[in-house]
């Protein structure tokens, strides 16, 4: 399938009114990230901050298994990013949020709004990159990065391994595609067949992981096209790389990688498998950052 | 039937796997599927038996989901056979305590048939993404009534069209200057490095060949890709917009093809700006002395009093009749006597304060509208004017020139209006008794 005209925004994005359509270069200073991210702070309040953000395809309901781990000992804060899970949708502005440095912005919104410092950022997949560009625009604001199954670059490159090629990310938009063109949210109701009774619908695309699928697409593209090699090089805060087994997204080659190019970085192999091993192997993930912070 | 061969005789591929997604059963209809044996499948994870972009859409979406959620229905998941190829299918998945069970359907005929209302979709999505672009561009661009604000409508729009980390305009007029009029520009003024051709740069290594220094700022910015598309009017080079991404893209035929018309569009609607500009300056200024003409002081004064009434604020009109320019003409011919108007509106000028207005009212005739004004500073003002004007002129030595000078100088109270006109013919008549009582002087009223 031709992809050459993906590169211009879709419909659905351009009539979405961007904050930058006006005024392009005024930030709005009086942006509220508590609710364009979803912020929600737990857990104990004169505690080290914990940030834990999730990432590509789900909210933050990934971590729902881990973070109340933490609730006693730390400052737990969860958020999603904008285009997933209950973020305002209309903060996403494409221009934006078409590299991982909007993304970091946000997580530096987010450290500057709660005023955190010292803080503990656990990102998991793309969320692990967000969080090396947020902790190298402000290395002072962040005592600990805990990178869970993180790659810097998802395509192959001469001299490099990522797991994937173009055409490959092109067939993920396309499984993407696949499946929410019968299942997006305005036909959810009908299949149901209650069209009378929306809210069966709404749960049913409501409850997890709830994605828009515009927004789906580009922060695919975004995720699995980006190249952040060189910012690893840049790190300085202390780094905990958490990898499992039999990754298909991020293999553990990518992840040694990671670790030979974070200088003084530490390296655990998880006895987990699969890409979301906060999901499919929580104690794990757990015990092996409890073991790193002690 | 037993229950057993019911399981494999479904007409529906049936696999049970661990939580991790390991095979721990499946059924003869799922064997003959795929071309692998039940021996081969048993401990093999799932996604290993998805085609690539499926088993990403797997992993990072259905297993959440799965996860939190307890079961998934209809997901679109392809299949990679042993024989490499595929089966599009879809599935249904639940889990049950330790265990993920999986119902999978043939779903080749419904996939070709959304395949190609989805290939439709995006056919059509994308001309209809570059139409309404070009609209709302244009709606843009067309209310835009100064440089100004087309630069930031053109701006605004590529930013938007093509999802860009930023965008500069630049406009160059007749200095042949590039000023940055919109967006702003990681690198500084791109214009350097550019030649008046359309540059597209994908990525770092193409900008090393360019330029070293470019290449080096690319990187020091977080600049991965960037394009610079001149807008070029019949009479040349107008302007340049420059598009930056943070990501490496590639710019292709259509990038570029949209790019080019929305730069065409905003080309077209700057020199109809422009055109218009030097219209409305020619309809309100004279042609001689590039003065206000007489038009635009009638607007200006109208502005300056509805302004002093408003702030209670004193403001004064000068009105300068010059003495002797008949002779001017009469010794020497019209084109000096043109000269020495010019002259004298420039020495008018610099005698006035910036925010005045200068008028050329008529022939040798000059109205100053100051509102700017300070105590006892109408009588230096009128004696600064009149020494300038006094002073010799270079071309016409042997006629000399003054100038008799009326100031009507108003301080609006509420039972104290005026009309623009009432203020000008107390000007005018001032001027008159001055000129009565020997010229070369100045006689101020108040009101």
């Amino acid at each position: 399938m031709s992809c050459n005209l993906d590169e211009i925004m879709p419909l659905r994005l351009i009539l979405r009114p961007a904050p930058g359509d006006v005024r392009i270069e005024v930030m709005d200073q009086t942006v509220d990230v508590v609710s364009r991210n979803n912020v929600r702070v737990i857990g104990n309040p004169d505690g080290r901050p914990m940030i834990f953000a999730h990432g590509f395809g789900c909210s933050q309901e990934t971590w729902r298994h881990v973070a109340p781990a933490f609730l006693d000992d730390y400052r737990v804060v969860l958020f999603d990013h904008v285009g997933a899970g209950h973020s305002d949708l209309s903060a996403y502005d494409a221009g934006k949020y078409d590299s991982l440095d909007g993304y970091a912005s946000d997580v530096l919104d987010i450290v500057d709004q709660l005023e955190l410092d010292d803080v503990i950022f656990v990102g998991h997949s793309v969320s692990a990159m967000i969080g090396v560009l947020a902790a190298n625009q402000r290395p002072d604001a962040f005592g600990e990065l805990i990178l869970v199954g993180p790659s810097p670059r998802y395509v192959d490159d001469i001299g490099y391994t990522g797991g994937f090629s173009q055409p490959d990310i092109e067939s993920l938009l396309d499984s993407l595609d696949a499946n929410y063109l019968g299942w997006s949210s305005t036909m959810a109701p009908i299949i149901m067949g209650n069209p009378d009774r929306p809210q069966l619908g709404d749960e049913l695309t409501e409850s997890f992981c709830t994605i828009d699928p515009a927004i789906a697409r580009h922060f695919a593209r975004v995720t699995f096209l980006s190249d952040n090699r060189r910012d690893l090089g840049r790190v300085t805060v202390p780094t905990l790389i958490l990898q499992s087994d039999d990754d298909v997204i991020s293999p553990t080659v990518v992840g040694e990688y990671v670790h030979d190019n974070i200088a003084g970085s530490t390296f655990v192999m998880l006895s987990a498998t699969g890409h979301i091993p906060n999901l499919s192997a929580a104690d794990d993930v757990i015990r092996a950052i409890r073991n790193y912070l002690r | 039937m037993t229950p057993a061969s019911l399981y494999d005789a479904a007409p529906c591929g049936l696999l049970t796997t661990s939580l991790d997604g390991s095979i721990v059963t499946v059924n003869a209809t799922f064997e003959a599927w795929t071309g692998y044996s039940s021996a081969e499948l048993v401990g093999r994870n799932v996604a290993q038996l998805l085609e690539v972009g499926s088993r990403m859409f797997f992993e990072t979406r259905h297993f959440p989901t799965l996860r939190l959620q307890g079961d998934v229905r209809a997901m679109a998941l392809t299949l990679e056979r042993a024989d490499g190829s595929h089966l599009a299918t879809l599935a249904n998945s639940s889990l049950r305590g330790d265990s993920i069970h999986l119902a999978i359907f043939d779903a080749t005929e419904r996939t070709e048939y959304e395949r190609e209302l989805l290939t439709a979709r995006r056919t059509s999505e994308a001309s209809e993404s570059r139409v309404r672009v070009l609209q709302s561009a244009a709606g843009a661009f067309g209310s835009s009534e100064t440089e100004g604000e087309l630069a930031l409508a053109l701006a605004s729009s590529v930013r938007t069209a093509f999802a860009a980390t930023s965008t500069a305009v630049w406009i160059i007029d007749d200095s042949a200057q590039p000023e940055l009029r919109a967006g702003s520009s990681p690198l500084g003024d791109l214009t350097r490095f550019f030649d008046g051709e359309v540059t597209r740069i994908e990525n770092v290594a193409q900008a090393r060949e360019i330029s070293a220094s470019l290449a080096d700022e690319m990187e020091a910015t977080r600049t991965a890709s960037l394009s610079v598309h001149p807008l070029i009017a019949p009479q040349g080079l107008v302007g340049v917009i420059s598009t930056f991404f943070s990501r490496e893209r590639q710019m292709d035929v259509a990038y570029n093809d949209l790019h080019e018309a929305l730069a065409r569009q905003a080309t077209e609607v700057l020199v109809r700006v422009r055109l218009q500009q030097q219209l409305r300056h020619i309809a309100l200024h004279d042609k001689l002395t590039g003065l206000a003409n007489r038009d635009l002081l009638q607007y200006r004064l109208n502005e300056a009093l509805a302004q002093s009434v408003r702030s209670s604020e004193t403001m004064a009109v000068f009105f300068l009749d010059l003495d002797g320019f008949k002779a001017v003409n009469d010794s020497y011919d019209h084109s000096t006597g043109d000269a020495v108007l010019v002259e004298a509106a420039r020495r008018i000028v610099a005698v006035a304060h910036n925010s005045d207005v200068v008028a050329r009212f008529g022939g040798d005739e000059f109205v100053v509208l100051c509102t700017d004004v300070v105590e006892n500073g109408i009588d230096a003002m009128a004696e600064a004017m009149g020494a300038a004007i006094r002073a010799p002129y270079a071309l016409a030595p042997d006629a000399p020139v003054s100038a008799s000078i009326g100031v009507a100088v108003y301080t609006p109270s509420p039972n104290n209006l005026v009309t623009s006109d009432e203020l000008l013919n107390l000007a005018d008549d001032a001027m008159y008794t001055a000129k009565g009582s020997g010229k070369n002087r100045a006689v101020i009223r108040t009101l």
